[in-house]
């Protein structure tokens, strides 16, 4: 293969990369309220019912408890738009809490970590120990 | 024979309808951009470019050993080419519909639907792995019917090139002759689709006539808008995770099979399948579905 066409066409996707971000912007989306995740996983899970949700404070991930079979699932924001993961124990490798913050590491290739910044530690606390008991 | 490539040839024609269909969606609203999803729809398909460069061989090498075992020498006519342009997408039908139930091929083919969005950019979001798989079997019914293995590349560049401008949300529905025939961008966004509905569907290269034929056609339906991407989307735009994450999934999967069964299912059968059935299958999800509107049908 020729390495200037190689360069070439690096250099323009580089090129087509920066008008999108011109004509596109490039901040992210964010989960402006719980009914924006729960509308959204209610559309993949058949009857899905939110029994309890909370969305982390910089609202680029949230947790949701289905009220139909009690599974807990994790959903954050990917570029402008939203991936979920229905939280188990082979998913969720560990849980950890600092202060009002909650780390997930995960069995994901894509998503080895999920952090939520809780508003108080409380919350956070609550939510640690739903996720430990799965 | 020397024949052009006809994706080399119209990837100007692609670049610059990216462009136009990104200033259409910007100002006009149709169809949705997102810079980091472009970049990994770009650069994957850069890096299938590399990658058929680098293991074209690999298809020329078996056709080669194949060809001595046609059972005709069709030759370079018209109706040669036209015919030939025919079966490689009616094979390409059953490649794409494979590639879809079958994990080892969908471990490949799932890069292509791995973007959110569906635009110009998803069309060249494309797999680095063929090579690694039994797709390339598929066109050996050319080889062996004595199509020129030149043609049978050139008709396969047409093809892919057809494909790329039905990947598209500026392009509402055509009229109904072209929509009962050919695949078009209402046909595909159904087939780029995550709605269990729309799941495993209109796998047509060029004529959607085999969908309709053999059993798999869905059409768009207006109150059920389309929402882009794979069952499980991934949380990354870095390519080497979304070129790599399914044969990853695959062997890992493999590695803790517990009996020959189960290894041979976890390659050869859906994406999805588990053997305790805790993972979803795209037929598990059409019928949890199914249940389920059949019960809220029967409380309303």
């Amino acid at each position: 293969m020729n390495p200037f066409y190689l360069l070439g066409s690096l250099a323009g996707v580089a090129l087509l990369v920066a008008l999108c971000a011109a004509l596109f912007g490039t901040k992210g989306a964010r989960i402006a309220a719980p009914r924006n995740f729960e509308s959204y996983l209610a559309l993949t899970l058949p009857g899905f019912r939110a029994r309890s949700m909370t969305l982390g404070a910089e609202a680029k991930a949230a947790l949701a408890e289905n009220d139909v079979d009690g599974a807990i699932h994790l959903v954050v924001v990917c570029g402008d738009g939203l991936v979920s993961r229905r939280l188990s124990r082979p998913l969720q490798r560990a849980v950890a809490r600092n202060g009002a913050v909650l780390s997930l590491h995960l069995s994901d290739f894509t998503m080895p970590r999920a952090d939520l910044v809780f508003a108080d530690p409380a919350a956070a606390t609550q939510w640690e120990k739903k996720l430990w008991a799965l | 024979m020397h024949l052009p490539d006809p994706v080399a040839l119209a990837t100007p024609f692609f670049i610059g309808l990216v462009v136009a269909e990104m200033i259409y969606a910007r100002f006009w609203g149709r169809g949705r951009y997102e810079p980091r999803d472009t970049a990994a729809s770009l650069l994957m398909g850069f890096g299938s470019v590399v990658s058929g460069a680098l293991f074209a061989f690999v298809f020329l090498d078996i056709a080669k050993a194949l060809q001595p075992f046609r059972v005709a020498d069709l030759g370079w006519s018209w109706a040669a080419l036209a015919a030939c342009f025919v079966i490689d997408d009616f094979i390409y039908y059953w490649w794409h519909r494979a590639s879809h139930r079958v994990r080892w091929l969908w471990a490949d083919h799932v890069n292509h639907h791995s973007s959110q969005h569906y635009n110009l950019s998803t069309a060249l979001r494309q797999s680095w792995s063929g090579h690694l798989t039994p797709g390339l079997f598929f066109r050996a019914p050319l080889v062996l019917l004595g199509f020129p293995i030149p043609m049978i590349v050139f008709v396969h560049g047409l093809n892919l090139v057809y494909q790329f401008w039905i990947h598209t949300e500026a392009i509402g529905k055509l009229p109904r002759a072209i929509e009962a025939l050919m695949n078009t961008p209402s046909h595909h966004r159904v087939h780029h689709a995550t709605n269990p509905d729309y799941l495993d569907s209109n796998y047509a290269g060029v004529f959607i006539l085999w969908d309709r034929i053999f059993g798999t056609f869905v059409p768009e339906c207006d109150e059920n808008s389309v929402r882009y991407g794979i069952v499980h989307n991934l949380a990354t735009f870095n390519v080497l995770k979304i070129a790599f994450h399914e044969w990853i999934g695959m062997f890992a999967d493999l590695a803790k099979a517990k009996s020959l069964r189960d290894a041979f299912c976890y390659v050869f059968a859906p994406p999805g399948w588990s053997p305790d059935g805790s993972r979803d299958t795209s037929d598990s999800l059409k019928a949890q579905w199914v249940s389920y509107r059949s019960a809220q049908s029967r409380l309303g």
